[in-house]
């Protein structure tokens, strides 16, 4: 087994693995490895977490979560361009093949507050999902960006210093890796927060969707779009929908919320 | 520019990847079958209680599967 491009300098897009005599890209590997592993630091999280749920109800919502998330991620990746989607030959399949982690986050965002409403909880729940979440993210983006222009996951053309090559030959702003710089920072930011402050159950997982979705609406204007409505693209209006929602969550709850330790 | 074939189905692992998919849907179906069986003995039965854990569990496992299948054969050289 061995990566098809050895160096940084030389590097072919989209990287793959040789494995048993076949080509494997290493974008899917790391998107099944960034379930799986945010799966697992989840419920080692959640081990040592104190549960306010019963597990049945803990199932719930984590299925509805999961759920929710599947949908939402490819409904509006499929919606990201709409003039596509309405002549796709199969609409099934066109479905299927689009996704987008933004639509991810606000499906599973919608498919928990359902759940909740469903079995009669106001507890948050989010809080314990955040670090998972980032790091399954992080390693998503690796395979992102080792897939080069070859998935929409690249920026515009650049002549500034972050430029790179990621496959046509054009400098192009590396939007993955910027990404997975802010997700480290972000991580490290809500730990800092985590032990020092003291706040409000559920504010953790509020921050964390705020700042994400401030960071992606402005990320997409460096990448190639498809404008809907408003020159914004469908990723920046669902992004604007989320940043509102949650501004007014945090205002609602914001004498309860936060508190130095 | 989308010069990738994204989750044509007819990637090199495509087998593997709908074994997967399949599986998790099949999953899926087990586990409602058994909640519904559960659900309807429970309705009859009300002084004995019934545990919806594994059917529950069965269907996470189903819909992990099913984005695992997604994700092996959702790509292509």
């Amino acid at each position: 087994m061995f990566l098809k491009s050895n160096t940084f300098e030389s590097m072919d897009f989209p990287v793959t693995f040789h494995i048993f005599g076949k080509d494997i890209l290493l974008h899917p590997i790391t998107e099944s490895l960034g379930i799986f592993v945010g799966m697992r630091y989840y419920t080692f999280l959640k081990r040592n977490d104190q549960e306010k749920f019963s597990n049945v109800n803990s199932l719930l919502i984590l299925i509805a979560a999961t759920l929710g998330a599947l949908i939402g991620s490819h409904l509006i990746g499929s919606l990201e361009r709409p003039d596509d989607l309405m002549k796709a030959p199969n609409l099934w399949a066109y479905l299927w093949l689009n996704n987008t982690i933004v639509g991810g986050l606000a499906g599973g965002l919608i498919g928990v507050e359902t759940m909740k409403k469903i079995i009669g909880k106001k507890e948050s729940t989010g809080d314990r999902m955040v670090y998972p979440l980032i790091v399954a993210m992080f390693i998503g983006r690796i395979g992102c960006f080792f897939t080069g222009v070859y998935e929409e996951t690249y920026g515009l053309p650049t002549e500034s210093v972050f430029g790179m090559e990621l496959g046509d030959g054009i400098l192009r702003h590396p939007v993955a890796l910027y990404e997975m710089v802010f997700l480290v920072a972000l991580f490290i930011w809500i730990r800092y927060f985590q032990r020092n402050f003291s706040y409000r159950s559920g504010f953790l997982f509020q921050m964390f969707m705020l700042c994400y979705f401030s960071f992606r609406f402005l990320l997409d204007f460096i990448k190639p779009r498809y404008l809907v409505v408003f020159g914004l693209s469908t990723i920046q209006l669902v992004c604007v929908f989320i940043i509102i929602y949650y501004i007014y969550l945090i205002k609602k709850n914001r004498h309860e919320i936060i508190g130095s330790r | 520019m989308k010069l990738l074939e994204v989750g044509n189905l007819g990637g090199q692992l495509a087998g593997f990847g709908l074994f997967f998919l399949g599986a998790g849907i099949v999953i899926i179906m087990v586990s409602v079958v058994v909640i519904l069986i559960l659900g309807i003995m429970s309705a009859i039965n009300t002084e004995k209680k019934y545990n919806f854990k594994a059917p529950l569990i069965g269907i996470l496992v189903g819909i992990l599967t099913f984005i695992a299948g997604g994700c092996i054969c959702g790509f292509s050289l």
